[in-house]
């Protein structure tokens, strides 16, 4: 509900300054697949199931994934399983192949969208292969690949600075096929850095997609 | 004899013949006496009388010392076979006399492995007892000798529905061939039948098999199907003991047409496991004629058979069967990795149906050699899934001589998706020898190309590699630096920084700035002492733009050498951006494995909030003091005071504080 409301005031900010049409964001869900032996779920702070498909997220008509295709850096430059480029490649499923896997730690990727953007949300599986927890997810827009300038944080569920980037209000939650939905409100910011540090299952970290749905600032 | 073992031996011998009779109390008091004296003469020093008093009263659930005990007693005791003897005895009398239901249980199961044929009687007795049967057929299942088996043979008479069912069962362990008259006459009780049947397989006679036979066709259900796998069993052991002749009858039989297809497939593996070549007429009639599942069965079971005559089998058939069996042919020949195969697995390229012509792409992978090179890169390049991943994953995989140097060979002259299919493969394969014609790939005006290039070698280069990346940094196009830098780190590390000279000597002879930013942070990667000079010039460099590279550079340094200059560069920035690039990167290095004291690093890690100027390192800082638990840790987070970064404090001091406790 909250994160409805504020879409709709970004919407209606906008249509201050002219009419703007919002329309549901264009995603397509890659297929469920859970896999092998559930994974010990007893994680602190832990979101609390939804139970039913997520209602569709609104935003300004045109707003598309501009990280498709986009460069990725990480602090991992020689990952584990796969390839950065997987991230942004648009290959949702869950799969192998489809994953990168990132050392064990505290691990970042930072997809650079070309240009300032208008960040409307974005779209997060780790890996849904398995019903599993990432730990100390952090996810931060900035103007600089230095994450110097402009600096934002969009969601944060590390709960005792384990990360080093500060403490964070946001649940833990569980990795599904729909991936993970964050509001960014129409922030402005070129690079989007993704951290994680390992998961319930494993120390090592994944990324099977990132979605950033935005627009360019003209 | 001293008082308690007098006492132990009253109860266990004495007391019992009160409750029995007369005759096997003094039976069981001189059995009892003459174990105690036989094994007082040669005794292991373990008290066996006081052991099993606490045995007589043990019930499941108890404490299993008394068990702990025993068992070392019987391991002592078989050392020496009058030892051993005379221990038999006397669990003999114990069986005979009071005790609990699970202490018995317990005796029964050391008999079972060190008793002999004087435990018979004894057991017969328990073998009577509907309380006791179990444990004492337990026992008897692995006594040696005849008595056992007449004794066996006897409680089937007397015996009824599981219990009967049981000692049949144990009668088919022991193969006891004087019992298939018996088992016979059960494969019509409707408790003991299944069992029945079972041991006759089990025993597997002649005579055996015949009754089997002849039952099957008097039974029905699921008792014809017992009697069915029983004579499987015993086609299985007349093979092993080479009457072929026999075994091929009950096998040929039992894959008639109109048998249950489990017990046909259960047929066709016997002939195949036992006859290999010459069941080849059956497993292809079973191909041709049989339902979906023995069909399968076949293929596979055909698949596994050596020779020629298999592969043709097999081959022979793709064309002509239905789309499923097609894949399983086709499949079956991969497996087998006859190359006779290829021909007709090369045909099924052209299939109609995608599954058949993505099983063959697969089946290409073993069976193809450097001549498929191309027609699979053609297939990935072409397709779609599940066709195009059943190529690639070919192209991996392909073996044989000249399958790197062709796939080098093709990448020159292909084009589009089809060249970066190949440089994918000599990626994924590896392959040094595709390394110069990636290194020309990577200067190709399309940047898929380009990129593909670099990615292959970054799994590909190595030292002798590195002057061409050098002169591709060099030449690089903004957007194709990072993955320029990224082959070129790799190569380095793939050849143990053989190339590091060459990454000197470049950075020393350019004047680019862009590209002397790459060389600085392949250089910090590399982390080669030679290159920590350059680095820690750079970072004093007019040029900003070299400042940060250099910056950048050190902060992937392997180890904690760079860490004064780090901090020298935090100290004194001409850019406060610079400030926060060098303390970021001292503090990660600080992360790193060292010779400090928790204590030293927390001081260090002190400087660097100090030194912070705003809350985000200051937070990377904190977040590191847990992991440096120490006074001088909590020290440290007591002295911060910014209320930008208080719940940070508090969270980090409190971890150090617990973390201290419980040193």
């Amino acid at each position: 509900m909250r994160r409805a409301l504020v879409s709709l005031l970004v919407a209606a900010a906008a249509f201050a300054q002219g009419p703007l049409k919002l329309e549901p964001l264009p995603i397509a869900l890659p297929k469920p697949m859970f896999e092998g032996t559930p994974q010990d779920l007893r994680v602190p702070n832990l979101e609390k199931p939804l139970g039913k498909p997520r209602p569709p997220f609104l935003a300004p008509e045109g707003t598309v994934n501009v990280a498709r295709g986009k460069p990725v850096t990480s602090t991992d430059s020689d990952p584990v399983i796969g390839d950065l480029d997987l991230i942004t490649d648009g290959d949702k499923e869950g799969k192998d192949g489809s994953y990168v896997e990132l050392k064990p730690g505290v691990q970042c990727a930072t997809i650079d969208l070309g240009a300032r953007h208008t960040i409307y949300a974005m779209l997060i599986w780790h890996y849904h292969k398995q019903a599993r927890v990432y730990m100390d997810v952090v996810v931060q827009v900035a103007d600089d690949p230095d994450f110097i300038t402009g600096v934002k944080t969009l969601l944060n569920n590390d709960h005792d600075n384990t990360a080093g980037l500060g403490i964070g209000k946001d649940l833990n939650y569980v990795e599904t096929a729909e991936g993970r939905l964050i509001d960014a409100r129409g922030v402005e910011a070129r690079y989007v850095r993704l951290y994680s540090n390992g998961s319930n299952a494993s120390p090592a970290n994944h990324y099977v997609e990132v979605e950033v749905y935005g627009k360019p600032l003209r | 004899m001293s008082g308690v073992r007098r006492d132990v031996a009253e109860r266990a011998g004495m007391r019992h013949g009160r409750v029995t009779g007369e005759r096997v109390m003094r039976s069981s008091t001189f059995i009892g006496v003459a174990a105690f004296f036989l094994i007082r003469a040669a005794a292991p020093a373990a008290d066996l009388e006081g052991t099993l008093a606490k045995v007589a009263t043990y019930e499941y659930g108890q404490s299993r010392s008394a068990l702990v005990e025993l068992a070392a007693i019987v391991g002592e005791a078989m050392k020496s076979p009058e030892q051993a003897k005379a221990l038999e005895a006397r669990f003999d009398a114990f069986l005979e006399g009071q005790a609990t239901r699970d202490g018995k249980d317990q005796i029964c199961r050391h008999l079972s492995l060190a008793g002999t044929e004087a435990s018979v009687p004894v057991l017969s007795k328990l073998l009577a007892a509907e309380d006791t049967r179990e444990m004492a057929r337990y026992a008897l299942e692995r006594l040696p000798g005849q008595a056992a088996d007449e004794a066996l043979r006897a409680a089937l008479g007397t015996t009824t529905g599981k219990s009967r069912a049981g000692v049949a069962g144990t009668l088919g362990m022991r193969r006891d061939a004087k019992a298939v008259p018996l088992l016979a006459g059960l494969l019509t009780d409707a408790d003991a039948a299944d069992a029945a049947a079972a041991a006759l397989g089990r025993i597997a006679t002649v005579e055996a098999a015949d009754a089997l036979k002849q039952a099957e066709g008097t039974v029905q259900g699921g008792v014809r199907l017992r009697v069915m796998e029983a004579r499987l069993d015993c086609a299985g052991a007349f093979a092993k003991a080479g009457d072929t002749a026999r075994a091929r009858g009950i096998y040929d039989e039992l894959n008639g047409a109109s048998q249950p297809g489990m017990i046909r497939t259960a047929a066709l593996s016997g002939l195949a496991a036992s006859f290999g070549a010459s069941a080849l007429p059956a497993l292809t009639a079973a191909i041709d004629t049989g339902n979906e599942k023995t069909r399968a069965a076949a293929i596979r079971l055909l698949g596994r058979i050596p020779g020629p005559e298999a592969t043709a089998a097999l081959a022979g058939r793709v064309q002509k069967a239905p789309v499923t069996a097609r894949v399983q042919l086709v499949a079956a020949l991969g497996e087998r990795g006859d190359k006779a195969g290829a021909a007709a697995v090369l045909g099924a390229l052209k299939d109609g149906d995608v599954a058949v012509r993505a099983a063959a792409l697969e089946a290409l992978g073993s069976l193809g050699d450097t001549s498929a090179v191309e027609l699979l890169a053609s297939a990935a390049a072409e397709s779609a899934d599940p066709e195009q991943a059943a190529a690639r994953q070919s192209l991996y995989r392909l073996r044989g001589a000249g399958v790197d140097e062709n796939i080098a060979a093709l990448i020159p002259k292909a084009d589009g998706k089809k060249k970066v299919e190949l440089m994918r493969a000599a990626g994924e394969r590896g392959s040094t020898a595709a390394s110069q014609a990636l290194i020309a790939a990577a200067g190709d005006a399309d940047r898929a190309v380009r990129r593909e290039a670099m990615k292959a070698l970054r799994e590909t280069a190595a030292g002798e590699q590195v002057p061409a990346l050098l002169k591709l940094l060099a030449k690089a196009e903004p957007s194709d630096r990072k993955d320029a830098e990224r082959a070129l780190s790799s190569a380095l590390r793939r050849s143990n920084n053989a190339g590091i000279q060459d990454v000197t000597a470049a950075y020393g002879s350019t004047r680019n700035t862009e590209t002397r930013a790459s060389l600085l942070l392949v250089m910090g990667q590399a982390g080669h002492e030679d290159s920590l000079a350059m680095l820690r010039a750079a970072l004093g460099d007019s040029n900003a733009d070299l400042r940060r590279a250099a910056i950048l550079g050190l902060t992937e340094w392997p180890t904690g050498a760079p860490l004064e200059d780090l901090l020298g560069a935090a100290k004194n920035p001409v850019i406060p951006a610079h400030q926060v690039l060098a303390l970021r990167g001292y503090i990660r290095l600080l992360a790193l494995p060292s010779e400090r004291s928790a204590g030293e690093t927390a001081a260090l890690l002190g400087k660097a909030i100090e030194l912070a100027t705003q809350p985000d390192e200051k937070k990377a800082a904190l977040a590191l003091l847990p992991k440096y638990a120490s006074p001088e840790a909590l020290k440290v987070a007591e002295g911060v005071s910014d209320p930008a970064v208080a719940k940070e404090t508090r969270s980090a001091a409190e971890r150090v504080r617990r973390l201290l406790a419980e040193k």
